[in-house]
């Protein structure tokens, strides 16, 4: 039989670890090796030197203004998508998950044709002395346009699965739309929803075509957390390249914790 | 007609409104200033050896790298599902690295683990192999992009598979492999090939693991999110624009053939579910 | 009356679902909605709950039309079929939910939800379960959480949707009759839908049947099961033997008995008549003493119990079987065994025109 056979097993198992060292774990690995290369003391210096940390506040500012927004509309899009049937309902479904197949550089681009210097609205902006492209608002734009998906993403399945019963029940029990979301509907979704805002927050983070693009990598002005990671690699300071990327690799490897983690919560 | 919830034009009106504002605008924006070039310009742009070699490279690496993870994928979901043994858990998580790591982050990593002095890289320099800098390095970063798409795609089918089907084909004499052709393929085969078009579909649009193996050397190792970049630090944003409309469409043609393989998939499995 | 439905229709899109339904429920009443699935039943319930929508027609509590009502302000119990208990709040916390979600000013303070929700548990018999969570209680005990949480906001209508239909024989038998007592004790006005004609007929005071978006008939469960009035009724209830019969001047003539039927005015001689008899009453003889008994071959015999079930066949152009169930004090004193000719009649025959529509 195919799947008893013991000595077919630890082939199948080696073949596939050796192929996940070969990928994934010699990459992880070597991150964090890669940071600590030239000691402690390098690696401290490359992540609290003032570039460092205006990239990281930057970086960190990005995800407070895209990971409730899109929470936001991540519970929108599942509370109407799946709490109610109607025509093109599964169509937007597909709609949400768009900006998973394109480009980052394009979703960079559209905003660089819109508000940039030659863009759509490029003049009245200058007129108006506001500036998107080369600036937070672009950066944070072009973000959320890569970004959009993952809240949504999860937590439409959950929602679809865990039908509208509950919700009824809480309305005949005299509670109305808030109370039902607030008391019924949230606490039966939150670990779904933790694992999304973590995912969110970990590419927004790391998103770096997009950025590039719109960001203009103006150091100490521009600069997020990857696009100084790009800057110190090209600039052959290696150590410092990976004692940042170590930060964000970090919280890769929690998002995949708390992912395992969520998933032993309800699985769907 | 009336909802039982209350909420719903509120929040699939957000859910809209967000949605075209921060997409489709800004998507048909793309489009509309692409047209303007008209079709001489947009063609000017287009044709072009460097497009067409960034094309070939983008498609080719791809595909290679969606077919390496269609591979692997199927065989890494098969041990997930079927097998029980000490560091599953870990082997279950790092599938998803490629999701939650910075892609600039994998690329350098990537870069230093092939490189001529790298880990690996190191190995291969005497055999004559080199990775960086050449088309196969583009092929090793899209390949650690896409190695998630297909596993979870392919985990879950094989999961409502039953073992019963195989011991019965098996106690009918069927050996291994005409087991794995005819009882598994054939129920795996939509989901697999969802995951890879998924995993082809992003890479053709990654960039940020990419350009660090790749050393951007135009006509050999340029892929074209690469070459749309160069085209804006030129500032030729018609140039851009054309090459980024082109993609915009292939994108929308890999997302409706990975719908519809999910929906041969839906039935596949419904039809399953019927007969039972 | 209590609740009052007029004219009540429903569509999704192109299908129907309920047509033209008038329904009256007695303040106090308990009442089944029967009916096979697909039958608009549940649809019909959610209806009175708020959950649902009617395109068309009119629904009223004592007197109030509460049509464009809302659920949340309908003040109905309702009990779901798979509970929709709040899994992440314990069982007193499921309970209180209703009190808890009132305005300001028209809720109880924490002492007295605490005290109602004792008695709620007391009433549905789970006394010490408070801090228990939904996922570790069994399927009726569940059901039961679900009940005293519809129950804690004092509705004016309880409505429960197949309440044991996810319940084995064993508890659905037992909540059965706790159903009953308790609907004694609160004396709550009371709707269940369930596609058991026993469950219904057990429980219930007034039973309504319902087919394809249509009531088909309304009575007590004596009513219902002494005069079904159509072949779909005798069908559904089950357990009847099927004639096929001509109509003739004296009756319906099957095979070579003959009936006499009271009202011949709604036939018209030579119409293709179905009769019904359900298999305890019919009774068996060794010989032809009158006209209605129809000439059978014993088949088979199956004890169970003390019942005895017969089946025997009637040459009626084609075979017809027919069973027939007897005492086994009747059965020894009868001596039948399989092979027999034996005489087969109805004590009692519901006949109708056979129509094709069933």
């Amino acid at each position: 039989m195919i799947s008893t056979n013991k000595g077919q097993k630890k082939v199948l198992i080696g073949i596939s670890f050796l192929f996940l060292t070969l990928f994934l774990f010699l990459p992880l690995l070597l991150i964090f090796i890669g940071a600590f290369s030239q000691g402690f003391e390098v690696f401290w210096h490359a992540i609290t030197e003032p570039m460092a940390r205006h990239a990281i506040m930057l970086t960190l500012m990005v995800v407070v203004i895209t990971v409730p927004l899109h929470a936001l509309f991540g519970l929108a899009a599942a509370w109407s998508l799946t709490k109610f049937r109607f025509r093109g309902r599964q169509f937007m479904i597909t709609l949400i998950e768009i900006p998973f197949s394109i480009s980052p550089v394009i979703a960079g681009l559209v905003f660089i044709i819109l508000y940039g210097v030659h863009g759509f609205f490029g003049e009245w902006l200058q007129a108006n002395n506001m500036q998107i492209i080369f600036a937070l608002p672009g950066i944070v734009l072009a973000t959320m346009f890569v970004t959009l998906p993952f809240i949504a993403r999860e937590l439409i399945p959950l929602m679809e699965a865990q039908g509208s019963e509950a919700e009824e029940a809480s309305l005949t029990l005299g509670a109305g739309g808030g109370r039902t979301f607030l008391y019924v509907t949230l606490p039966a979704i939150k670990w779904g929803l933790l694992y999304g805002v973590i995912l969110c927050s970990a590419r927004a983070i790391g998103e770096f075509g997009a950025v590039s693009v719109v960001s203009g990598r103006i150091r100490g002005a521009t600069n997020t957390m990857p696009l100084h990671v790009e800057i110190l690699y090209n600039e052959y300071q290696f150590a410092a390249a990976f004692a940042v990327a170590s930060l964000m690799s970090i919280f890769a490897i929690v998002t995949i914790i708390v992912k395992q983690f969520v998933e032993r919560k309800h699985p769907i | 007609m009336r909802q039982t919830l209350p909420g719903f034009s509120l929040t699939l009106g957000f859910t809209i409104l967000y949605i075209s504002f921060l997409v489709f605008i800004p998507l048909i924006a793309l489009v509309w200033y692409s047209l303007d070039f008209g079709w001489a310009g947009f063609w000017n742009a287009v044709w072009d050896e460097r497009v067409f070699a960034a094309l070939r490279l983008s498609f080719s690496a791809s595909f290679f790298a969606a077919l390496i993870n269609g591979l692997f994928g199927l065989l890494i979901a098969w041990v997930l599902v079927r097998y029980n043994f000490f560091g599953k858990r870990i082997m279950d998580g790092i599938i998803d690295l490629p999701f939650a790591l910075p892609t600039a982050v994998a690329g350098i990593a990537l870069t230093s683990l092939y490189a001529e002095n790298g880990w690996i890289g190191s190995l291969l320099a005497p055999l004559d192999i080199q990775i960086v800098f050449t088309p196969f390095g583009v092929t090793v970063a899209l390949t650690f992009i896409g190695l998630p798409f297909v596993v979870r795609m392919v985990e879950p089918v094989l999961r409502t598979l039953e073992k019963e089907t195989e011991e019965a084909a098996s106690l009918l004499g069927a050996s291994p492999l005409t087991i794995f052709r005819t009882v598994l393929l054939p129920v795996l085969l939509p989901a697999l090939l969802a995951g890879m078009t998924l995993a082809f579909a992003r890479a053709l649009g990654e960039y940020g693991s990419v350009v660090f193996i790749a050393g951007n050397i135009p006509m050999q190792t340029e892929i074209v999110p690469l070459l749309i970049m160069n085209k804006l630090e030129q500032f030729d944003y018609a140039g851009a624009t054309a090459i980024a409309t082109i993609m915009l469409a292939l994108s929308f043609l890999l997302l409706f053939t990975a719908n519809v393989l999910q929906w041969w998939l839906a039935k596949k499995l419904g039809q399953k579910g019927a007969e039972r | 009356m209590f609740i009052e439905m007029k004219g009540i229709a429903k569509d999704f899109g192109k299908t129907t679902v309920l047509s033209d339904i008038d329904l009256t429920v007695q303040s106090g009443e308990l009442l089944a909605l029967l009916g096979p699935s697909g039958s608009g039943k549940t649809t019909l319930l959610r209806m009175i709950a708020g959950l649902e929508w009617p395109t068309n027609g009119k629904i009223s509590f004592q007197g109030r039309d509460v049509t464009n009502i809302s659920a949340k302000d309908r003040k109905i119990g309702f009990v779901f079929q798979h509970y929709a208990l709040f899994n992440h709040m314990t069982v007193a916390k499921n309970i209180a939910y209703g009190l808890r979600v009132k305005k300001k000013q028209e809720r109880m303070n924490k002492k007295d939800i605490a005290k109602k929700v004792q008695e709620l548990l007391a009433l549905v018999k789970l006394e010490g379960y408070d801090d228990r969570y939904p996922s570790q209680l069994s399927g009726g005990q569940k059901q039961r959480v679900a009940l005293a949480r519809a129950l804690a906001i004092e509705p004016s209508v309880l409505l429960l949707d197949e309440p044991f239909g996810a319940l084995d024989a064993q508890v659905r038998k037992e909540l059965r009759h706790w159903l009953r007592t308790l609907h004694k004790q609160t004396g709550v006005t009371t709707v269940f839908v369930t596609h058991d004609q026993e469950e219904a007929l057990d429980v219930a005071d007034q039973v309504v049947v319902m087919k394809d978006g249509q009531i088909i008939q309304t009575g007590s469960p004596v009513d219902i099961y002494e005069s079904p009035n159509s072949p779909f009724m005798y069908k559904f209830l089950g357990g009847a033997n099927e004639f096929k019969g001509t109509a003739t001047a004296a009756g319906v003539n099957i095979g070579h008995a003959t009936w006499p039927i009271d009202n011949n005015s709604i036939t018209a001689v030579g119409d293709n008549m179905i009769g019904f008899a359900r298999s305890h009453e019919m009774e068996l003889s060794k010989e032809k003493v009158t006209n209605d008994q129809l000439e059978v071959c014993i088949s088979s015999i199956h004890p169970v119990g003390p019942l005895i079930f017969i089946e025997a066949i009637h040459q009626n152009g084609e075979q017809e079987k027919i069973e027939v169930q007897l005492s086994k004090q009747i059965f020894d004193e009868m001596d039948i065994k399989v092979g027999d000719r034996m005489y087969a009649r109805p004590q009692r025959l519901g006949v109708f025109i056979e129509d094709f529509i069933i």
